[in-house]
């Protein structure tokens, strides 16, 4: 009986229907592959630790930066509030220095007169634009020639420092006028306690 | 090709994509660790901003803290804008009570300047223009007890000249209450 050819199974003979084997380089792929699978899990769970640490390191910072900054703009408030306030203080204190008591000036030039001079008429005004500054002017009757360098110098006794003076002679009468300015004794603010007591008793 | 060489690629792709997911977890890693020390700097810089803010509100409370001390004594006696109607009445009640010849008294509310400019804090003035005829002793007493009264109003104008009685004096007088702006001074 005859067989086909081709049906015979011979295990002697090279099979002519095998695939080639690959070239022996490529028995490295699949170490690599093992290898690449290895350098993922190592690397990869080792970066996946690394980032969420520094995420909730992040998340840390960030709420630590946050009360920074809640705390910078608290404290900016209150230096502005405080400058606001500085600078109405500073007003105030303008005003309350600029308003030093005139009674005591008035009563101070009317006791510096000496027998025999009498004041005419006398008008103190405050500059309206810098009430530090007082235009004084005076009508002085009498023979004393010396009454005005005695009126002056009590008006230097109360602080105040004349300047601009002028002094003429009409119908016998000595007419003075200058300007004073207060100079403030000391560097303190008075309080309103010491304003008061320079009110005198005329 | 054939199969082995069609798997020697898939393979060979295989290894390629492990190795870029490898390397993009650890540059996502290195990104988060940027960003945190990033973070890190900029919280350090606010620490710095931070002290430095304090220490100049510390410097400047020091510095105008006797500046705000005399604010605080003397508050009380500003009057607000909303009082110039009590402003006038104390005034005008003190000129009723006296018993001084009173020839005329007029009221008004000017706006305060200061070298031609607006007193911001103290922005009105009422001024009172007061005209009386009596003794020197009971004038210059009455001056005495509205300064000491009100400390800071202040007299605008005083003038004194013959009065119509033997002994009599006139006074012009011009007092000034500054009316204080409500907003800004601490309570």
């Amino acid at each position: 009986m005859l067989l086909d050819s081709r049906r015979i199974d011979d295990f002697k003979t090279e099979r002519k229907d095998g695939m080639p084997q690959l070239p022996a380089i490529y028995r490295l792929v699949p170490i690599l592959f093992y290898l690449s699978l290895l350098f993922v899990t190592v690397v990869g769970s080792s970066a996946l630790w690394h980032s969420r640490t520094a995420s909730d390191r992040y998340q840390a910072v960030v709420l630590q930066t946050d009360q920074l900054k809640k705390k910078i703009e608290t404290s900016k408030a209150a230096r502005s509030e405080l400058q606001k306030s500085i600078v109405e203080a500073r007003d105030l204190e303008k005003c309350v220095l600029a308003s030093m008591p005139l009674q005591s000036l008035v009563v101070g030039i009317v006791r510096s007169m000496e027998q025999g001079s009498n004041i005419v008429d006398l008008s103190i005004v405050r500059d309206p634009e810098t009430p530090s500054q007082l235009k004084l002017a005076m009508t002085l009757s009498g023979e004393n020639d010396k009454q005005i360098e005695k009126t002056l110098e009590k008006i230097q006794e109360l602080n105040y420092r004349e300047f601009s003076p002028t002094q003429s002679k009409v119908k016998g009468n000595l007419e003075y006028r200058a300007s004073l300015l207060w100079r403030k004794p000391g560097s303190k603010t008075p309080t309103p306690a010491e304003r008061s007591a320079q009110i005198v008793e005329p | 090709m054939n199969a082995k060489q069609l798997a020697a690629i898939v393979l060979i792709v295989g290894i390629v994509v492990l190795f870029q997911l490898g390397m993009s977890l650890r540059t996502r890693a290195n990104a988060a660790a940027a960003q945190a020390d990033a973070a890190l700097i900029e919280e350090k810089k606010l620490k710095m901003q931070l002290e430095g803010e304090q220490k100049i509100l510390a410097d400047l409370k020091a510095e105008s803290q006797s500046l705000i001390d005399f604010v605080g004594e003397w508050e009380p006696f500003f009057a607000l804008i909303e009082d110039e109607e009590s402003a006038e009445t104390s005034i005008s009640m003190k000129v009723r009570d006296t018993d001084m010849l009173n020839l005329s008294q007029r009221y008004e509310q000017v706006p305060h300047t200061i070298n031609n400019k607006p007193n911001d804090s103290l922005p009105f003035l009422v001024r009172a223009s007061l005209v009386f005829d009596d003794s020197y002793y009971k004038l210059l007493n009455w001056i005495g007890m509205m300064e000491d009264y009100k400390p800071t109003m202040r007299v605008g104008k005083v003038s004194l000249s013959r009065g119509s009685g033997a002994d009599g004096l006139r006074m012009e007088l011009v007092l000034e209450i500054p009316l204080r702006a409500k907003s800004a001074l601490k309570k």
